[in-house]
């Protein structure tokens, strides 16, 4: 498979030049001005896509709303004021946005190494019931619980991630077919285990996690959040973005990470382990995964029930995407497309949620037919 | 005579590289018309206009002195143009009768008949001795054969243009004159053949006319006897070429590198030793074994049976170790040697980023990577010396140099040099081959696999011609006869080789 | 016994009939080179059409062919995006399937006011209607339809011009090009072909169901792809496979014994395509060209 997700050829994380023009304190003459004239429009360029494909999407939004009778206004009036437009609308995005960043990290981290995870659904399922698991029973004294309940949901979806890395890297199947095949594999999986003892009798759940296994709710410390389940989780994603980001510049795994995506033959030629990495790779994303049920499942109702991923793992494909795999970047992509999944239940009096749906497919396909022309034209020099 | 194709001004850019510039010249019809040129002087993109892969950014193509307007390969064909290109367009799943019959398929609806035709294909493969198994998958043929199908193809669908592009590159000698002959017969039938090559002897022997391209523009278009191989390379190099690399005699050491009888696909028992200070060339027709011997000795696959031995010690399960001490300058420089999307400065550490100096505790030195990159431009003489710049923007010559750059900088003991000099100027070439000779000088072990035989007499200490994965000749240099290096290549004695 | 027997075979060809059509659709579109994971979303989208064309015509077999040609609405959009825009293909895919979802579901409640499924309809039945299933299956045209296209397919695939050509683009585009036939032309038959199939499995999955239900594909576009690779992306082979997973499925809802969970039986085919994949059974060559964009003046195709 040749994923095309692509990336400028001019290598944005190679190290700037410290004396490349630009410098702070350089005179502002023509010569700059004309220079910044130039980065500005390389600028919009890169940023092309995802304005279009944005602005383009929800104005057809508006159509869709018009034509089932709502003014387009009202229909944007209300999404605005639901979601990002208050505190409690932003309580909701920010906790819908945190699974969604640590999918939209799992995605991206895979794709360094040019893989697609389309089965963060099913990891971040069984990650999210292993944290219930140990969580349930870990002893409660200071942090410990916690760590075990975090340790256990990345180890979790590490080690369901880690199968399709394996079998890639042993048998050469393609990982995308084998993760999608994984994921129902997995619903079927937990609903066995919580089935056969982990789950309360006659429903779907398993217990409470441990008290000090919780983490603790922003409406605690921030009262204009109250009500919104928005928890400490989120921290824990901005985190692990950062630190990926990190770890993909200054490391010489995440280099090689990189070596592997961009130049798979290369990577074979220098001699890197191949197999160990693209393992390593899909391992790495399932542990992301993993740990995305830790905002439901530590941080708001503090058990884990069935059904309860809800799509972030297929969405986080789209949140990867429009970032176009930057760790940083998952951080305001996931906030969009959390504000965009909230939204639907604010619209839902006036028109069907499913409205919501459609719009992000519709951004999405507009985004990597606009992406996919821009590489097009920068492959060319 | 009118002009059956004439391109006038025609010229291509890509971004900033100029391929095609104001180009203006017109093949007549019986012709054998030769282009000639360096790599990178813009034949293939020509070519590509003329049969409507490439679309020119200015001027015009003429057939029949008739412009042509958004060429497409359909139009080009319904011209007459055919094209036989130097990595064939076939679909390698299909058999060779397939792939000829593969332009009518589309015309006769749904479920059009694939029969039929076969007699007019038998009829062709008699008149112009083009014999080939044709219902075999082409994948299955070997290259010569795949080339027969090609222009098999071209002359069924009646091209009155016909374009062979570097078609005596993967032909034995025996090969190559029943070709030219098969050349001369078309042209006297009127028909027009535009030969693209790189091997003068043979323009010499065939064309009519011969046109030089060079830096992307016509230098001249000459009749055949207004040149010679001297002249031609003048025109070709523009100026008189580059001094040769000098060869002088040295004691090999130390025994670096063995192969005892490894059997790997088309490899078939090969047996080679490479000694320290030494150059050891192995040539061939491709397709008897160089693929796979490069491959085992990369770590890629391993040997069915038979050993390596790296300093004496046998080279087993720490193959990564191996691959990791030795230098490589590697076939495919765009999949292999370079990440094209990153900049020298990642380039110039690929495989080591993760050692000292280019990272310690775990961490990358972005400088230390810098400054090796800067120095490698430096010393290799790459142009432009930005190292921030990606691979892709540098051209093939500036590539390879930076490549055998980076292998050497490290003064590995063994080198494997994998046609190192494909595909680049003739200005890298003499530097690289000195580059080759210096380090054998330093005393490493050099191992050449390479197509070309000029290049094995020109730097190598012993060679090896491969047929069918054995090594069949084997010569110290000075034991060299060019006559048996070419019998060689087909699988014949010495004694066989003027039947 | 025998009785027992006929039914049991006759849900298993019931149960594999969508995967069959759908899995020879993505044959057609791989062939010529374009991966289609939007089978999943062409699945419920054509389920969709059937039903709602159906219940506003009140013809069984104007429903037919309203599932297939949204089926092959969706699929034109998974070409214009792959072969005229260029873009990623498994993107595309996947974005078809969540517009498709998104899309049905939105449908069901402006259409019908439900947030589940749409009002019961009858659509094509068996002349056999009310027989034993076995019989009742015999009778069913669609079901003939189904078998005969399994061979058609091969027909076209491997004894026909367009087959060749179709082949061609998959396997060595460039070819094609140079032999003066267009690439994306033949492309986008391919894909327009496993629009159609696909809109046609999903026109039977509401025909068994008589009505629509919220994102009742449920994964069996993905299951037509992993039969398609498992059948080597050839129609006999590619049938024979679906059949397996059809068993498989069977085997599952007819088996319940204490000894075996039934969530085990529920991920058999799952797990029988990851048994092969991984390459147990031989390894599956996939057209050569499989997911490239092709590029006239590009330089390696």
């Amino acid at each position: 498979m040749t994923g095309s997700m692509p990336r400028t050829p001019g290598s944005p994380r190679t190290p700037r030049n410290p004396e490349t023009p630009g410098t702070p304190g350089a005179p502002k003459n023509r010569a700059t001005t004309l220079m910044n004239s130039k980065t500005l429009r390389r600028r919009l360029r890169v940023a092309a896509p995802v304005l279009l494909s944005v602005s383009l999407g929800l104005a057809l939004g508006g159509i869709i709303a018009a034509l089932l009778q709502v003014s387009p206004l009202d229909f944007y009036g209300q999404l605005w004021s639901g979601t990002v437009g208050s505190s409690f609308g932003w309580g909701q995005v920010l906790y819908r946005a945190t699974p969604l960043i640590f999918c939209g990290l799992s995605v991206a981290f895979a794709f360094q190494a040019r893989l697609f995870n389309i089965g963060a659904e099913g990891q971040m399922a069984v990650g999210g019931l292993a944290m219930a698991a140990v969580g349930a029973v870990a002893p409660s004294a200071g942090p410990i619980a916690l760590i075990l309940a975090l340790g256990a949901g990345a180890l979790a979806g590490g080690i369901w991630g880690g199968i399709p890395g394996v079998l890639k890297a042993r048998t050469g199947s393609h990982e995308v077919i084998v993760t999608i095949l994984l994921n129902f594999i997995a619903f079927a999986v937990v609903n066995y285990l919580l089935v056969r003892g982990l789950a309360l009798p006659e429903t779907v759940r398993t217990a409470e996690i441990v008290e000090s296994a919780h983490l603790f709710r922003l409406s605690d410390f921030v009262p204009a959040f109250r009500g919104a389940p928005v928890n400490a989780a989120l921290f824990l994603a901005l985190l692990c973005a950062v630190a990926l980001a990190a770890w993909l510049r200054f490391t010489p795994w995440g280099l090689s990470l990189q070596i592997l995506g961009e130049g798979p033959g290369a990577a074979r030629y220098a001699g890197l382990p191949v197999g160990r990495l693209t393992a390593f790779a899909m391992s790495g994303a399932g542990a992301l995964a993993g740990l995305g049920g830790a905002s439901f499942v530590l941080g708001f109702k503090h058990y884990f029930e069935e059904g309860f991923t809800g799509g972030a793992g297929f969405l986080g494909i789209a949140v990867a995407l429009l970032a176009r795999n930057r760790a940083l970047a998952v951080i305001p992509s996931a906030i969009f497309f959390g504000a965009l999944s909230y939204g639907g239940f604010v619209v839902n009096r006036t028109v069907p949620r499913e409205v919501l749906d459609v719009l992000q497919a519709v951004i999405l396909i507009l985004f990597i037919v606009f992406e996919a022309r821009r590489t097009a034209g920068e492959g060319r020099t | 005579m009118i002009p059956t194709a004439r391109f006038v001004e025609v010229t291509k850019k890509y971004g900033r590289v100029t391929a095609n510039e104001q180009v203006s010249f017109s093949i007549l019809p019986g012709e054998v018309h030769a282009l000639v040129g360096e790599n990178g002087a813009g034949k293939s993109t020509l070519m590509g206009i003329l049969s409507g892969f490439v679309r020119p950014d200015a001027g015009t193509v003429l057939i029949d002195e008739a412009p042509v307007r958004d060429a497409t390969p359909a139009t080009m064909l319904r011209h007459g143009v055919g094209l036989c290109a130097q990595h064939f367009h076939q679909v390698p799943t299909l058999t060779g009768y397939e792939n000829i019959a593969l332009g009518r398929a589309g015309k006769r609806g749904l479920f059009g008949s694939l029969r039929g035709d076969r007699k007019r294909i038998r009829e062709l493969m008699q008149r112009y001795r083009l014999d080939v198994e044709l219902d075999v998958p082409v994948d299955d043929l070997s290259l010569g054969e795949r080339e027969r199908v090609e222009i098999l193809g071209l002359l069924y669908r009646d091209s009155r243009i016909l374009i062979l592009d570097e078609p005596t590159a993967v032909l034995a000698a025996s090969e190559v004159e029943s070709l030219l002959q098969t050349m001369r017969t078309l042209a006297a039938e009127g028909r027009s053949i535009i030969f693209v090559s790189h091997k003068l002897p043979e323009v010499l022997a065939v064309a009519d006319r011969v046109t030089v391209l060079r830096g992307g523009r016509v230098v001249e278009t000459l009749p055949r006897r207004d040149v010679d191989t001297e002249r031609l390379v003048r025109l070709i190099v523009g100026g008189s070429p580059p001094r040769p690399a000098q060869w002088s005699a040295q004691v090999p050491g130390r025994e670096v590198l063995a192969v005892r009888d490894a059997t790997l696909g088309r490899l078939d028992g090969l047996s080679l030793t490479v000694s320290e200070g030494q150059i050891v060339g192995v040539g061939g027709v491709e397709g008897n074994g160089q693929k796979e011997l490069a491959s085992a000795l990369l770590g890629y696959e391993p040997l069915v049976s038979g050993e390596i031995r790296f300093m004496g010690e046998p080279v087993k399960r720490d193959v990564r170790k191996f691959r990791r001490s030795i230098g490589v300058i590697p076939e495919d420089r765009h999949r292999e040697g370079l990440i094209l999307g990153r900049s020298l400065v990642e380039n110039g550490a690929l495989g080591r980023h993760d050692r000292s100096p280019f990272s310690s505790a775990g961490v990358l030195r972005w400088d230390k990577m810098r400054a090796h990159a800067a120095e490698i431009i430096d010393v290799y003489g790459v142009r432009p010396g930005d190292a921030t710049l990606p691979a892709r923007s540098f051209s093939g010559g500036n590539q390879q140099r930076f490549i055998a750059g980076r292998e050497l900088s490290q003064r590995p003991p063994l080198l494997l040099a994998v046609h190192p000099t494909r595909g680049v100027d003739l200005g890298a070439v003499q530097f690289l081959h000195g580059r080759l000779l210096e380090e054998r000088a330093r005393g490493a072990a050099i191992l050449l696999i390479t197509a070309d035989l000029s290049e094995l007499e020109a730097v190598c200490d012993r060679i090896h011609i491969l047929y069918r994965g054995r090594s069949f000749y084997e010569a110290a240099r000075n034991e060299i006869d060019t006559d048996g290096m070419q019998s060689a290549l087909l699988g014949l004695g010495p004694s066989e080789s003027r039947r | 016994m025998i009785e027992i027997t006929l039914a049991f075979l006759a849900q298993v060809l019931r149960i594999s009939v969508p995967y069959v059509l759908a899995a020879l659709g993505g044959t057609f579109s791989e062939r010529g080179g374009v991966i289609n994971i939007a089978l999943e979303g062409i699945l419920l989208g054509g389920a969709f059409g059937a039903a709602v064309i159906t219940l506003a015509t009140g013809s069984a077999w104007v429903g037919v062919l309203g599932g297939m040609a949204v089926g092959m609405l969706l699929a034109a959009l998974h070409g214009v995006i792959t072969i005229w825009g260029r873009a990623d293909q498994i993107l595309s895919g996947l974005a078809i399937n969540m517009l498709a979802l998104g899309a049905t579901r939105g449908g069901l409640k402006v259409l019908y006011g439900s947030a589940s499924n749409s009002p019961r309809f009858e659509g094509v039945s068996s002349v056999f209607e009310g027989r034993a299933a076995f019989l009742q299956l015999l009778g069913h045209p669609l079901f003939w339809m189904a078998a005969g296209l399994v061979i058609l397919a091969y027909l076209l695939l491997f004894r026909s011009g367009f087959g060749l050509a179709l082949r061609a683009a998959g396997d060595g585009p460039r070819a094609l090009d140079g032999a003066g036939l267009s690439v994306d032309g033949y492309r986008f038959a391919g894909v327009l072909l496993s629009g159609a199939l696909g809109g046609l499995a999903g026109t039977w999955l509401v025909t068994e169901q008589h009505s629509f239900t919220d994102g009742m594909s449920n994964g069996r576009g993905y299951i037509a792809l992993a039969a398609m690779i498992v059948g080597k992306w050839h129609p006999y082979k590619v049938a024979l496979a679906c059949l397996l997973f059809g068993a498989a499925e069977t085997l599952q809802i007819r088996v319940s014994a204490e000894w075996i969970p039934t969530q085990f039986l529920q991920m058999l085919p799952y797990l029988v395509t990851l048994v092969v994949l991984a390459g147990w059974i031989g390894r599956a060559h996939p057209p050569r060209h499989l997911g490239e964009p092709y590029d006239r003046s590009g330089a390696r195709s």
